[in-house]
């Protein structure tokens, strides 16, 4: 049984998505709240598996809980849900943390199937979303200071492997999953594993430039 | 000029004016300035002087009456001050100024309106006032322009009048009256007190009484029959008896220029010692019985005295009797006359002028001459009521109801003609003359008499000799006598009062012009046919033969004979020889002919008069091209141009001083040697030359021009000139000493029709509207102030001086704000300036917009304006950009707000639908015709949603980049064939990421992708579709191409469906295209482009405004 969080204002909404769970077998809501902050406060303490979060909260908003969420229970996945297909908040919530993202209006056919995905180790990425991926994390990244950080040039955590970036750049023009796993002749949960890692490195970057800033380096 | 009177020269002249010249040249001028004097009269009340002038034999006399702007004809006394102007009491008009040319009448402040008081007397004191005595008794002191009233008499015409200055001390001024008494004037100021002292002594003959004020004060005066009285504190006591002891009954007193007092006695002159008379001791022994009678004591400037006796006059000086004057005549005894105060004046040079009551006016020279003026006919018959000599030795006279006359001696004199029975005097023109062996000098004249000097003066030798329109020739004879070669008669020779013809003219053409006799005996005649030589009885004619070549060829000469003007001795047995086209030649001791030419040879130039300079040069004068010189064969010349003052010299002669003297068109002109010889050494740039005119006594200034030689330097050293007004004689030595300039003097400065130097103090401060000024100045040089030139200058407008010949008067028109000095300087007859000009500072204040300040304030107000209103344009401009900003960004807020709203409301409510829909779905059994109609319902929801969704993305305006585009495009690619059996393949490379593009553009571009990719779906059947954007060479390009199955798109039946059609119009209107490119089974490629437009560097846009501008290429 997976355990399900929903983060979600519209109270309309949420009591769709919730009964949506509920008629789904394997899946069941634990934890519903309308705001980042009750949220914050009540997750960590749900233990679930998936948290659903609209990207639109009042208050917090949904990618900054995403971000303490992930802190709190990195292990946990997040699903964020957007009303528009907006690469840049898509992309940012990937950077906080986020698995994967659905459309609102894609909800109630694909929300089980993203959910799996999320489990899974990551939704696969829109061409757009890997694009910006790939510029992200193949660019050097910026010297915050006269030096860089020792732990971050000795890590090199954010730094993609020849094979990442071939199936980034395979994403970005288009190509599922299943045609990546044909064209270098892997196995799809290859495919997904290196995507799992991506995702990681994406929210490490992140996470190492957020700390940067925060540092006043 | 120096006044200087010669022993010899003793009658009157009048004096000319030297206005003959300006007649000659400037008629205009004088017209004009003739009709500007007589408008100026009314102004001034004394227009510019036309005076009558009258020459006769040794004065020039010139008088100035009422016609001439003297007040009143009626001249009481006359003063000269220190300043330069001479002032004029009149009886009936008060006091006016003379300043040589105006009369200027001066007033009392008070007096406007009332008749001017009647003067008696101008009197000058010792320090420089100039005190007037009234008729009335008032007395006054003339202050600048005007006469301060000193003491008001009352109106008592019986009250004392001043008569002379007794001298001044301690604060007193002390007056001699009329009537011989003393009055003394105390205090100063408002404070002064006049106090009269009546002298002793009885009676009527006041008028002869004498009061006089020695060297140690003393205050003397004759109290009538013989007594004298002393001035003691406040009272004229009578002398003791003690006084008289010695020298007897004292007439008059007189006081010398050392302070001496002289007394004329019953017997003969006596001193005072102090305290009593002391007598003069006679040359001679006087007879007890019959004692010289001193009856007047005239002290002169060189410290003599003369004295009156009754029979005879004699000059008293340094102890002892010099002169006695002759020839004496009784009727200089009316110098003393009971009616009137003695009148004599001493004329500077050591002789006196008397004034005689009815009997004339006589002089006696410093030698002892005595001669009555007045006789001669040509002065203007007059009583003299006044006399004083001034200190440029000009005699002024105040006529009785004649005016007021100026008696100056004049330097060229006609020579004395004796009597000659009843043929006329000597003929006004014509004289050709020369001096013989024996040292006389022989002149005829035109109408053909011979004159010669003897004893004194000239007599007339023989009657008309020749014919009488003409002028004989005459020439020294190397003997006694003259050869005389009148005209178209027959050449002879004088000797011995015998005249026998020699030769008949006709030989020789019958007019001769020069004659020379050589020292070998040879008579040399030259005339216009040539030269010829007379020698043993025969004429020669001499020519080339003799070396006496003719005139080049070429030389624009109409004969080639020379013509002869000028013949001159050389003085070493050879002969100059002037010829009438410019040509010079000598003939030496040995007969040779040498030919000389200047350098600027012009034929129209006659070598009129010829004089050897004594060292082998020869000088020459020229009608026209000014005084030549020749020596060493070069020719130099002096002109008008270098100082001479007329290029036409007639005649030239050495005064054997060092000074040549030339007889010009314009008078007798004396140039020193030693300046020639600087200025044709180029030591100096001009010469200074002094020019005599009518004002020195020459009848006419013009100097004759006619046979040679028209004048003779005598033995004696006298100059004879021949003009055309009569034959005048100078003796060099008596031309005295260069005397200095006049000195100027501006006497108004005229603003709008008023005088305002006299009311405002220096600088003259004039007004803003005050820009006009006419400045009014005089040279104060009364013996020629006609002959006075002037010169001036603004300095700040003014380079250089402007030289305004006579004029008197200097104008100003409109002169700008700011600091001058006007000065002007004047020069004598002679063209020598004073050299220290006086200065007018005067001070034009600006007018308020013409100040400085003004003008930079108004700068800086323009300054200040433009700068504004270039401002006010800018925030204007700014103004409506920032509104304009405004109204965008406010239009593209409400965008967003209500694609926001739109979506967010009817999204939210359309995801509902949807959720419920499936919700629906999964609860409960239904039919297949609900399950359709709920999938249906399901799928509009989801496509309405898709719809806002894309509304929305193309509305917010944080997409109009090329980045959005290209990831909106990618991701609705991906998503649309996902759900499709086709494959999409992804080339999307948006860079630049920020390029602009407008919502409009987007739309339009998406919405062609949209349809291109609903075709592939719907159409193709294709595996693959391949999406690519990118930017290349300035367009953007979209592609969809598929490996469909194609389709023709010529074939007939194809009609482009309506949607396609309106996708192509907005995609044209935004400047973009779209292209197909098809066959069948080889799949189909749409390509959408957009040019992007770029403007000069900046970042590359795409607009529809843009594309407005490009669709003319499309």
């Amino acid at each position: 049984m997976t355990t399900v969080a929903l983060v979600e204002d519209d109270m309309g909404v949420r009591r769709s998505l919730r009964s949506l769970l509920a008629s789904e077998p394997g899946l069941a809501c634990t934890c519903s709240c309308a705001t980042g902050e009750e949220a914050v406060r009540k997750i960590p303490d749900a233990g679930v598996d998936v948290v659903v979060m609209d990207i639109k909260l009042p208050g917090m908003s949904g990618i900054e809980c995403a971000r303490r969420l992930k802190e709190r229970c990195p292990d946990v996945a997040i699903l964020m849900l957007t009303v528009y297909d907006e690469t840049d908040l898509i992309f940012a919530a990937l950077r906080a943390g986020a698995g994967g993202y659905l459309l609102k209006r894609a909800a109630t056919t694909e929300l089980v199937h993203a959910i799996k995905d999320v489990l899974d180790g990551g939704a696969p990425m829109t061409a757009p979303v890997a694009r910006r991926v790939v510029d992200y994390l193949h660019e050097t990244p910026e010297l915050p200071g006269p030096r860089r950080p020792a732990a971050v040039q000795a890590a090199g955590a954010d730094r993609l492997t020849d094979r990442e970036l071939e199936i980034l750049e395979h994403l970005s023009r288009g190509y599922s999953n299943r045609e990546i796993a044909d064209t270098f002749g892997i196995s799809v949960a290859t495919v997904r594993s290196h995507l799992r890692n991506i995702y990681a490195k994406l929210h490490v970057r992140s996470r190492t430039q957020a700390a940067l800033k925060y540092r006043g380096g | 000029m120096r006044a200087g009177f010669s022993d010899r020269e003793t009658a009157v002249h009048n004096q000319g004016r030297g206005a003959d010249r300006r007649a000659d040249r400037w008629p205009r001028i004088r017209a004009a300035a003739g009709v500007w004097a007589a408008v100026a009269a009314g102004f001034f009340g004394g227009a510019a002087a036309a005076a009558e002038q009258i020459l006769s034999r040794q004065h020039c006399v010139t008088v100035w009456t009422t016609d001439d702007g003297l007040p009143d004809n009626a001249v009481m006394t006359v003063a000269r001050t220190a300043d330069g102007y001479l002032w004029v009491g009149t009886s009936d008009c008060g006091v006016a100024r003379f300043n040589g040319v105006e009369f200027q009448p001066i007033g009392g402040k008070e007096a406007h309106d009332l008749p001017p008081p009647r003067v008696h007397r101008l009197i000058r004191a010792d320090d420089g006032t100039l005190w007037v005595s009234f008729l009335t008794g008032d007395v006054g002191a003339v202050r600048g322009r005007t006469i301060a009233s000193d003491r008001t008499g009352g109106g008592d015409t019986l009250s004392w009048w001043l008569q002379e200055s007794l001298g001044e001390h301690d604060g007193n001024r002390w007056f001699s009256t009329n009537l011989g008494d003393v009055v003394r004037r105390s205090g100063s100021g408002d404070a002064c007190r006049w106090t009269l002292m009546r002298a002793p002594g009885e009676g009527i003959a006041t008028l002869e009484r004498t009061v006089v004020t020695g060297g140690d004060r003393t205050i003397l005066g004759t109290a009538g029959s013989g007594a004298v009285w002393r001035l003691e504190g406040e009272e004229c006591r009578p002398l003791p008896a003690s006084a008289y002891a010695r020298s007897s009954g004292v007439d008059c007193l007189a006081t010398d220029r050392a302070g001496n007092v002289w007394a004329g006695t019953h017997r003969g002159l006596a001193v005072w010692d102090g305290a009593a008379f002391v007598p003069v001791p006679e040359e001679s022994d006087p007879d007890p019985d019959d004692p010289q009678h001193a009856i007047a004591v005239m002290p002169v400037s060189d410290g003599g005295l003369w004295v009156l006796f009754a029979g005879s006059l004699k000059k008293y000086r340094a102890g002892r009797w010099e002169i006695t004057a002759g020839p004496w005549d009784d009727r200089l005894l009316a110098a003393v006359s009971p009616r009137r105060h003695r009148l004599y004046a001493d004329d500077r040079t050591g002789g006196v002028w008397i004034a005689t009551d009815g009997e004339g006016l006589w002089h006696v020279s410093a030698g002892g001459r005595i001669v009555e003026v007045s006789s001669d006919p040509a002065f203007p018959q007059a009583q003299v009521e006044c006399l004083e000599v001034d200190a440029e030795g000009s005699l002024w006279l105040g006529l009785e109801r004649r005016g007021l006359a100026r008696v100056r001696p004049r330097l060229f004199t006609p020579p004395a003609e004796q009597a000659v029975g009843d043929a006329a005097g000597l003929a006004a023109t014509g004289h050709s003359m020369c001096v013989d062996t024996a040292g006389a000098v022989w002149l005829t004249e035109s109408g053909g008499g011979l004159w010669k000097t003897a004893a004194g003066g000239i007599e007339r030798v023989a009657g008309p000799v020749g014919s009488p329109a003409y002028t004989s020739v005459v020439a020294p004879a190397a003997g006694e006598g003259i050869w005389l070669a009148p005209q178209f008669a027959s050449v002879s020779r004088q000797e011995q009062g015998q005249r026998r013809d020699v030769l008949p003219t006709s030989a020789f053409g019958g007019v001769a012009r020069a004659m020379h006799e050589d020292r070998a005996g040879r008579l040399w005649i030259g005339n216009e046919y040539g030269l010829w030589c007379w020698q043993a009885g025969k004429l020669f004619s001499v020519g080339a033969a003799a070396g006496f070549s003719p005139l080049d060829k070429g030389s624009d000469a109409e004969s080639l004979v020379p013509g002869v003007d000028s013949l001159a001795d050389d003085g070493a047995g050879g002969m100059w020889i002037g010829l009438s086209r410019c040509e010079l030649r000598h003939l030496d001791a040995e007969g040779g002919f040498t030919r000389h030419r200047p350098s600027w040879w012009s034929p129209g130039i006659r070598f009129w008069s010829l004089l050897s300079d004594g060292e082998g040069g020869v000088w020459i004068g020229t009608l026209g091209s000014g005084l030549l010189h020749f020596s060493a064969g070069t020719f130099r010349r002096v002109t008008a141009a270098d100082g001479l003052p007329d290029n036409a010299v007639s005649q030239v002669l050495d005064d054997g001083r060092g000074a040549i003297w030339l007889g010009t068109f314009s008078g007798v002109v004396r140039v020193s040697q030693a300046e020639i010889a600087d200025f044709f050494a180029g030591r100096s740039a001009g010469v200074q030359c002094r020019r005599f005119g009518r004002a020195a006594g020459l009848p006419v200034a013009q100097c004759s021009a006619g046979q040679q030689p028209y004048s003779v330097r005598a033995r004696d050293g006298r100059l004879w000139f021949s003009t055309t007004g009569g034959v005048v004689v100078v003796d060099p030595e008596a031309i005295g000493g260069d005397a200095l300039p006049p000195p100027v003097v501006v006497e108004e400065a005229r603003v709008l029709g008023r005088d305002v130097l006299a009311e405002r103090p220096l600088p003259l401060a004039l007004g803003p509207r005050e820009r006009t000024v006419q400045f009014r100045f005089a040279g104060l040089s009364l013996a020629t102030p006609e002959l006075i030139r002037y010169r001036w200058r603004m300095a700040g407008i003014d380079q250089d001086w402007i030289d305004g010949g006579f004029e008197r008067t200097a104008t100003y028109n409109q002169l700008p704000p700011g600091r001058y000095v006007f000065e002007v300087d004047a020069a004598d007859g002679d063209g020598r300036w004073t050299g220290t000009a006086v200065r007018v500072p005067i001070v034009i204040e600006p007018m308020v917009w013409e100040t400085g300040w003004f003008r930079g304030l108004a700068a800086l107000a323009a300054v200040a304006v433009t700068v504004g209103i270039a401002l006010a344009v800018i925030r204007r401009r700014t103004q409506r950009r920032i509104d304009l900003l405004e109204r965008q960004s406010a239009i593209e807020r409400e965008r967003i707000r209500i694609a926001r709203d739109l979506h967010d409301d009817l999204g939210a409510s359309l995801t509902e639908i949807d959720l419920l829909g499936a919700l629906a779905e999964r609860g409960g059994p239904t039919t297949p015709e609900v399950a359709d109609r709920l999938r249906s319902l399901r799928g509009k929801a989801r496509e309405t949603v898709m719809s806002l969704d894309e509304i929305v993305w193309a509305v917010d305006p944080r997409n109009d980049t090329l980045g959005s585009l290209g990831e909106y495009v990618g991701s609705f690619a991906q998503q649309f064939f996902r759900a499709t059996t086709t494959r999409c393949r992804l080339a999307i490379d948006p860079e630049p990421r920020d390029l602009p593009l407008d919502s409009e553009v987007r739309h339009a571009l998406f919405l062609a992708f949209k349809e291109a990719v609903n075709n592939v779906a719907r159409h193709a059947g294709a595996e693959e579709c391949r999406v690519s954007l990118a930017v290349t060479g300035g367009e953007l390009r979209i592609e969809v191409s598929d490996d469909g199955c194609g389709f023709d798109a010529n074939a007939a039946g194809f009609v482009a469906g309506e949607g396609l059609r309106n996708i192509r119009e907005r995609l044209a209107a935004c400047g973009g295209w779209q292209r197909l490119d098809s066959a069948p089974g080889k799949g189909t490629t749409i390509a959408l482009g957009l040019l992007v437009a770029s403007r000069g560097g900046r970042r590359p846009f795409a607009s529809a405004v843009a594309a407005d501008t490009i669709r003319g290429s499309a």
